[in-house]
């Protein structure tokens, strides 16, 4: 596929997703609901439940590729995700806490937030000793952190009643059902793509060796920094509104990579597209299949994107 | 007036507590071709990254164009030194017209994108090392020396003054070796621009073939340069590898061999 064709049609795909994902759902509505005065009911289920959590979905996928992509030049390892270093650790320990000690939604949302950011300056400030700040100190100075929170997670699960438990496991597994209003979320995606865009070709040139960028004219710690602290942000913005949904911030970036996608120019607001709409689609999948009900849309991320990649791995391997 | 692109004052470098040179007043003028030779890990790659100011020395100055090296930025130092390293590596997939077309990235604004010319100028440049018809070629099917090659076009495509070369040479087949040296050669003795090369070699014939000027590296800081007419000898040679040289008459002047 002719790598400039994906950009259009992505464009083309989310509204298609958008629309199906406020068609289906655990009662069967029309989308003509919409224009039929008659079907109020119809009509505030649309918009007032189904909508706001569409556009949620589409935030955090979003939001998880492009920090999935960013941290994937950052750390100049293709393994890397938005977790790797921990900041899905610390929200979950900040959101497992909330639930434990019975605090409210909003309780849980906040001290997510406060979790992934202690995280990032935990981990910044750790890996960041007498100026010397490479990406190999830095993905092992996350990974271990990251392994201390699971540690902590692990305890507060063991600890905790079991009537708690079924809401922090959805909550480790992500879960777009207690979502905050979408508009933050996708203000916040946009904000990071707009950020980003301008960096894409030095990102190029960085994912081909800090020698080679700093070489080409790239100030190499100054963009290091701005990405892992976007990154950061916006997996902490993802974690916050969904909880930690696996595959989408790994893999999307691959996925886009095999069909051919290598300038960020296109591939950064490629990843945004197609994480949006994995998400959407996935979530859709997650609320209708077994409904009333629900399922973690983490697990059908992973159920709907392991074999499109395997595919994709499969016919392009040869190269890889 | 200084017409020299480059030069060091009092220039001295370390690496992991090991002399590379102390107090190295070398100036680099439009025109002139330097080699760098010296034996394996005597730092002649970490004297190269200094110059590219991709490292700071331990003392001393260097100044390119009459401008303090240290206190310009990485764009502009990179539209006038141009550097080709030991080894590129591919952790991501890219074309081979992508990685070419990243010569032009210090030429570019922030939001800008390639125009006709920069594809001119790459096209021009992978026709010149012979990559013609690779451009959607992904760059890790290539060979080693395939690879040498694009990475001197990339080179060649970022159009700077002064070109700094780590073992240009490494992979590639005789043909090449001399063919591409050549091209270099061409664009810095052009006398309508102002250019000129550093590069480190393993192959003291391409040395005296290639360089008018050698900068030999003999460790614990002991460093001679100067136009290679004056300073190359059987004796400084066989000093400088730790091993018998011995020359022999060629068709144009001496050949060293190892004895």
């Amino acid at each position: 596929m002719n790598p400039r064709l994906i950009l259009p049609l992505l464009i083309l795909l989310t509204p298609l997703s958008l629309l199906l994902a406020l068609s289906i759902g655990s009662v069967p509505v029309k989308l003509g609901a919409l224009f039929n005065d008659s079907d109020a009911l119809g009509r505030s289920l649309i918009l007032e439940l189904r909508l706001p959590r569409a556009l949620s979905a589409f935030a955090v996928g979003a939001l998880l590729a492009l920090a999935g992509t960013l941290m994937q030049v950052l750390l100049r390892n293709p393994l890397a995700d938005p977790y790797i270093l921990g900041i899905s650790g610390g929200a979950a320990v900040g959101a497992l806490l909330s639930m434990l000690l019975g605090l409210g939604v909003g309780w849980t949302t906040g001290n997510a937030f406060a979790g992934a950011l202690l995280s990032m300056l935990l981990v910044f400030s750790l890996s960041h000793s007498r100026g010397n700040w490479s990406p190999m100190r830095l993905l092992l100075t996350g990974v271990v952190v990251a392994a201390g929170w699971g540690a902590i997670i692990s305890f507060i699960l063991a600890i905790s009643p079991e009537r708690n438990l079924h809401g922090m496991l959805f909550w480790l597994m992500g879960d777009l059902s207690h979502a905050p209003p979408p508009l933050w979320g996708l203000f916040i995606t946009g904000m990071g793509l707009l950020f980003c865009l301008p960096f894409a070709r030095d990102l190029n040139i960085l994912a081909r060796g800090e020698l080679t960028a700093a070489a080409l004219g790239v100030s190499v710690q100054r963009l290091r920094l701005m990405l892992y602290v976007v990154a950061s942000l916006l997996t902490a913005t993802a974690v916050t509104i969904a909880g930690s949904i696996g595959f989408v911030g790994l893999v999307i970036p691959h996925l886009l990579r095999l069909l051919g996608l290598s300038d960020h120019r296109r591939l950064l607001p490629a990843a945004v597209l197609t994480g949006g709409c994995l998400l959407v689609l996935a979530d859709t999948v997650a609320r209708s299949a077994l409904a009333p009900q629900q399922l973690p849309v983490g697990v059908i991320t992973a159920l709907l994107g392991v074999p499109v990649f395997l595919y994709l791995l499969h016919r392009r391997g040869s190269h890889l | 007036m200084n017409t020299a692109l480059l030069c060091t004052k009092n220039l001295g470098v370390e690496i992991s507590g090991k002399t590379v040179c102390r107090q190295l007043d070398v100036a680099i003028n439009a025109g002139q071709r330097w080699g760098l030779l010296g034996i394996n890990g005597v730092g002649k790659t970490t004297l190269l990254h200094t110059l590219a100011g991709l490292r700071a020395p331990t003392q001393g100055k260097i100044r390119l164009d009459d401008e303090l090296l240290s206190t310009l930025p990485r764009r502009t130092i990179a539209q006038q030194i141009g550097v080709l390293l030991q080894a590129d590596d591919d952790a991501f997939p890219g074309t081979v017209m992508e990685t070419v077309l990243s010569g032009r990235h210090p030429w570019l604004a922030q939001w800008q994108w390639e125009g006709k010319n920069d594809r001119m100028l790459a096209l021009a440049a992978l026709g010149d090392v012979g990559l013609d018809g690779f451009e959607q070629r992904q760059v890790n099917t290539l060979s080693g020396g395939e690879r040498r090659r694009l990475a001197l076009a990339t080179l060649f495509t970022q159009k700077p003054q002064l070109f700094l070369l780590d073992e240009p040479t490494n992979h590639l087949d005789p043909h090449h070796q001399i063919s591409l040296l050549n091209l270099l050669s061409q664009r810095v003795t052009d006398t309508t621009h102002k250019r000129a090369s550093v590069m480190i070699l393993h192959d003291i014939n391409l040395a005296t073939r290639f360089c008018d000027h050698l900068i030999l590296l003999f460790g614990k800081g002991e460093v001679l340069y100067g136009p290679a007419k004056d300073i190359l000898s059987i004796d400084t040679l066989t000093r400088l590898y730790g091993h018998p040289v011995i020359a022999v008459e060629g068709p144009n002047g001496p050949v060293y061999l190892p004895g």
